[in-house]
């Protein structure tokens, strides 16, 4: 049940309506059940692994809490903890690591035994990987950090934790959340009062969201696709990989939009995920602004844990470059996302090297008004490397990536712009101008956010018909340009495959 | 202030959101609904637009709406006479127009075309996707109302509603597609449209025509098949009819306007229009209909005529020169069979038995009393490879294609002849069928029975002229000419 099927528009208002009509101490139980339902729509089997994975870092965070607490010697209680800690990362961590790495590991051995002339075969498993167990796995891990580091009560009341972890708007692909955020609200009973605004914003934020995946990702995958699935001239294959960047932003920010939007309806604020991140004006503020839930649950929970920027320079490039490596790995189990992580961290490793001379050169070059201009050049650049790194995370395998790369490099011509292929990947001349133009309308709405304004905060001070008419505007250009129904084949979002 | 804050402004809110939806719905209503080929709108501007009561209806398919004349027949039977037809019209269609019209008129009796592809697989599959199509034409053209919301709601399933309450939605494809709104905005603004005086209709195949004004629903056309007879080109054949071939869907909704009928004290009567032997044995078994419906008409005790199962010497439309096409009659064919209808039902009014042997009790004793003849061409493309190009391995296979071709005859295959030429141009028409190719032009055939097989290269290029003709006949009837891509 995706947030853009039939299925979720009728599931959505029905549980939202339930929830406020039903009385205060049900409210949490009937989320629980309506999160579950949600999950097992997919596969009945996926509500047994989630409750498996609940009662278990359940219990770890109350034997952590446990063990903080007890009547015992320093020593021993540091070991109970940091004992009790490892054990509960493992056992978190070991469905992830069965469904989503067990093959992958598996795969590269026998590929180094075959090599070696080995005859032994580690045998692969057949099991399909749960959707959004990356998502929870990390969740759940977070709350058991946080309990473990004492800036969190380990929870008592086991449904609201199941709630916690199972919360069908963040369940599947984030945002990630943390015990000190919507795990608090849930224990605030105010939050369960209806407010119109929260109805009204939340709703704006997911007509938002289903405008970014319908009208615009789901667009732009029709060309995308259409490139990456034949062979043609290396300038369209820029145009793809170009638009794909655009495309995974649209994609997954307009799921997190759908997230908090389903969330706000029901009270509940999630965390901001996205930020205007193409704006960014360097690699290392594009991740301050890309997926910021995993950004910061690698930040507090992998690089500070390492270090961070404490110890020295070398450590920190060290640092980062295990983050973004990791981070790269948790996408996927390949070394396509491997090399796409690790790219990702190279250039913030670069970018640190190079900042005493960027800030010369930033003196020299850019006084009074050219400082617009290198804001512009360098919000182009860092698009243009975070949109390389997306060739290996779109393209099917490394060797298909390079050769991605190499036709871009070697097999572009100008010349095949007009010779009338370009309408020819599944979308017409007033289809692309089209395509343009929501591009645009993005851009005005981002460069709103980056300015720490976002466009539902701003229209609070429009005249009420202007928001009415932009409210209705948007939901008409929705159903009239949305990819969805029978005339089309619709697309999943990229992220569930994470 | 409070309270125009807390109530007047979240109305007008709400007032304003809806009415840009209720404007940009009506725009691209008006951009993209291609109603301008559908016969439907102009059928019911004038269903609406009837003053005196409807005494007979005529609801089902176009077979209705070519084929019954309500002026001929309000000659006969002094009554007023209406076709609630259209295009591939499935039974809830029926039944939710015939509850239309039984709400503003006093119907007496309606007569329920059973076409049978309305109500097997494929049309009759009601709630299926690509069966609502044949729905729509009527449905946007019904007035508001509790009806036609019901219709709706009954028609597909929630995820489809959409497309039936949203009609532009049904033309996304062409969201982005200049020509095609021109040409709809073009048509719209024409007076005729405005006037529901004619409706133009889309290329069929290879011919354009336009069907004139629609008299209570039924449609001229004065056009003729093209010389040749029928033929139809397919690439795997067609769908054979199986034993009890009536859908549930369909059947549920023939029971609701049996039900219908009855609450309502409406004289109901089934029938089919007639449809070219061509047609009726390419359907492979059409007696399995015939039967079904044979068992339902006792069983629910309705009177059911077939009459394609007619008599020739009651009713005979075996010339061409009285069908459009394989399945519908023209103005001429019209004239012909409304005229026999009329007085047929007369009679039967009348309790005469001037008709009491006019049907064949199956359609397969009707083809065994025909004289033999050859009633059209089946050409199909065949991937029958490893019988008729054994010698050739199967991954090469491709580089060829076979051409199968069934003359629909109810004669043996002796007394069949099948030639084939292939000319590298296209030749004029009026040289089809004199038979002046040479000998050296014609293609082998491998005979299967009645089935001709030809095998080409893929490569070859230019126009197979194919004719079938009774041995013993110095006439041929049956040719086509086809390009070879």
């Amino acid at each position: 049940m995706a947030f853009t099927s039939f299925e979720f528009l009728v599931f959505f208002p029905v549980v939202a309506l339930a929830y406020y009509i039903i009385p205060k101490k049900f409210r949490s139980l009937w989320l629980l059940f309506a999160s579950y339902y949600f999950y097992m729509s997919w596969n009945i089997a996926y509500g047994c692994l989630l409750l498996g994975m609940t009662v278990v870092t359940y219990c770890c965070a109350r034997g952590i809490a446990w063990g903080s607490g007890g009547k015992m010697s320093e020593e021993r209680r540091i070991w109970l903890k940091r004992g009790g800690m490892v054990l509960a990362a493992a056992l978190t961590f070991s469905g992830l690591f069965f469904f989503k790495y067990a093959n992958f590991l598996a795969g590269n051995i026998n590929a180094i035994f075959r090599r070696l002339h080995f005859n032994g075969q580690i045998p692969m498993t057949e099991w399909i990987l749960p959707l959004g167990i990356s998502f929870y796995t990390f969740q759940s891990f977070g709350y058991l950090m946080d309990v473990y580091r004492g800036k969190t009560e380990a929870e008592k009341n086991f449904f609201r934790y199941a709630l916690f972890l199972s919360f069908f708007p963040t369940l599947v692909s984030g945002p990630i959340e943390r015990s000190d955020n919507l795990l608090l609200q849930l224990k605030q009973p105010e939050r369960t009062v209806f407010r119109a605004d929260n109805l009204k914003r939340g709703l704006c934020l997911m007509l938002w969201g289903y405008y970014l995946k319908l009208v615009m990702a789901d667009r732009m995958a029709i060309i995308v696709n259409s490139v990456y699935s034949r062979e043609t001239d290396g300038i369209y294959v820029l145009i793809a990989v170009l638009l794909y960047g655009i495309q995974i932003y649209c994609d997954f920010a307009g799921y997190s939009y759908l997230a908090i939007g389903a969330a706000r309806v029901m009270g509940f604020t999630l965390v901001e995920n996205f930020r205007a991140p193409y704006l960014a004006l360097s690699v290392s503020e594009f991740w301050r602004k890309w997926h910021m839930s995993l950004t910061g649950w690698f930040r507090d929970y992998l690089y500070i844990p390492l270090g961070g920027s404490r110890k020295g320079r070398i450590k920190k490039y060290r640092n980062i470059m295990i983050v973004f490596l990791v981070s790269g790995l948790w996408h996927g189990a390949g070394w396509k996302y491997i090399i796409w992580g690790g790219l990702n961290g190279f250039y913030q490793v670069i970018g640190e090297l190079l900042k005493p001379l960027r800030e010369k050169a930033d003196a020299v070059l850019w006084r009074g008004k050219g400082k617009k201009i290198r804001g512009i050049l360098c919000m182009a650049g860092t698009f243009l490397l975070v949109d390389f790194a997306w060739i290996f995370f779109r393209a099917d395998s490394t060797g298909k990536a390079l050769g991605i790369c190499k036709k871009i490099l070697t097999g572009a011509h100008l010349s095949a712009l007009f010779d009338g292929t370009m309408f020819s990947f599944g979308i017409n001349q007033a289809e692309f101008i089209f395509l343009m133009l929501t591009i645009l309308v993005l851009l005005i709405v981002d460069v709103q956010h980056y300015r720490q304004k976002h466009i539902l905060d701003l229209m609070q001070g429009w005249h009420w018909a202007v928001n009415t008419c932009l409210c209705a505007g948007l939901l008409m250009v929705v159903l009239i340009f949305g990819i969805y129904g029978v005339s089309y084949d619709v697309g999943t979002f990229i992220y569930f495959a994470f | 202030m409070m309270w125009e804050r807390s109530f007047i402004l979240p109305f007008k809110k709400i007032l304003l959101f809806v009415g840009i939806v209720i404007v940009v719905v009506m725009v691209m209503d008006y951009l993209y609904v291609d109603d301008t080929t559908d016969f439907s709108r102009n059928m019911m501007h004038e269903f609406y637009g009837q003053e005196e009561n409807i005494d007979r209806l005529y609801i089902g398919s176009s077979h209705v709406f070519c084929g019954i004349d309500p002026t001929i027949l309000d000659g006969i039977n002094g009554e007023n006479n209406f076709n609630l037809a259209s295009d591939g019209q499935p039974l809830i269609a029926s039944y939710y127009l015939l509850k239309e019209a039984d709400k503003r008129h006093d119907i007496e009796q309606v007569y329920l075309d059973m076409y049978y592809k309305c109500t097997t697989p494929g049309i009759g599959n009601l709630h299926d996707p690509d069966a609502l199509q044949y729905s729509w034409g009527v449905l946007n053209q019904m007035k508001p109302s509790i009806n036609k919301f019901s219709y709706m709601l009954n028609l597909s399933e929630p995820r489809y509603y959409y497309l039936s309450f949203l009609p532009f939605m049904r033309y996304r494809d062409e969201l982005f597609h200049r020509d095609y709104i021109t040409g709809i905005v073009q048509a719209k603004q024409t007076e005729t449209w405005k006037n529901y005086e004619h409706y133009r209709i889309k290329k069929m195949e290879d011919q354009e025509y336009v069907m004139q004004n629609a008299v209570k629903g039924f449609l001229r056309n004065d056009a003729i098949p093209e010389t040749g007879g029928f033929y139809e080109q397919t690439e795997s054949g067609w769908p054979m009819l199986t034993e009890n071939p009536i859908t549930e869907e369909s059947m549920e909704y023939l029971l609701k306007i049996i039900d219908y009928c009855e609450e309502h004290e409406i004289k109901l009567t089934w029938m089919n229009c007639p449809i070219t032997d061509y047609q009726l044995i390419q359907s492979g078994s059409y007696d399995n209909y015939v039967e079904q419906m044979k068992v339902l008409s006792t069983e629910y005790g309705i009177a059911y005529y077939d009459f394609s199962l007619c008599k020739r010497e009651y009713l005979d439309l075996s010339p061409n020169k009285f069908w459009l096409d394989k399945g519908h009659l023209n103005t001429a064919g019209a004239e012909v069979f409304t005229q026999f209808l009329g007085a047929f039902f007369q009679a039967e009014e009348n309790g005469e038995d001037t008709y009491a042997d006019c049907f064949y009790d199956s359609y397969a004793e009707k083809v065994s009393d025909l004289e033999e003849d050859i009633f059209g061409l089946d050409i199909m493309m065949s991937d029958e490879y490893e019988k008729y190009l054994p010698d050739i391995a199967p991954e090469i296979w491709e580089e060829y294609v076979i051409y199968k071709i069934r003359p629909v005859t109810n004669a043996t295959a002796d007394e069949v002849e099948i030639h084939v030429c292939k000319f590298p141009e296209e030749r004029d028409k009026a040289d089809y069928g004199r038979k002046d190719y040479t000998t050296e032009e014609e293609l082998e055939i491998i005979r299967d029975g009645n089935d001709g097989y030809v095998i080409l290269h893929t490569d070859e290029k230019g126009y197979l002229y194919i004719e079938a003709k009774l041995v013993d006949s110095d006439e041929t009837k049956n040719w086509v000419e086809i390009e070879l891509k």
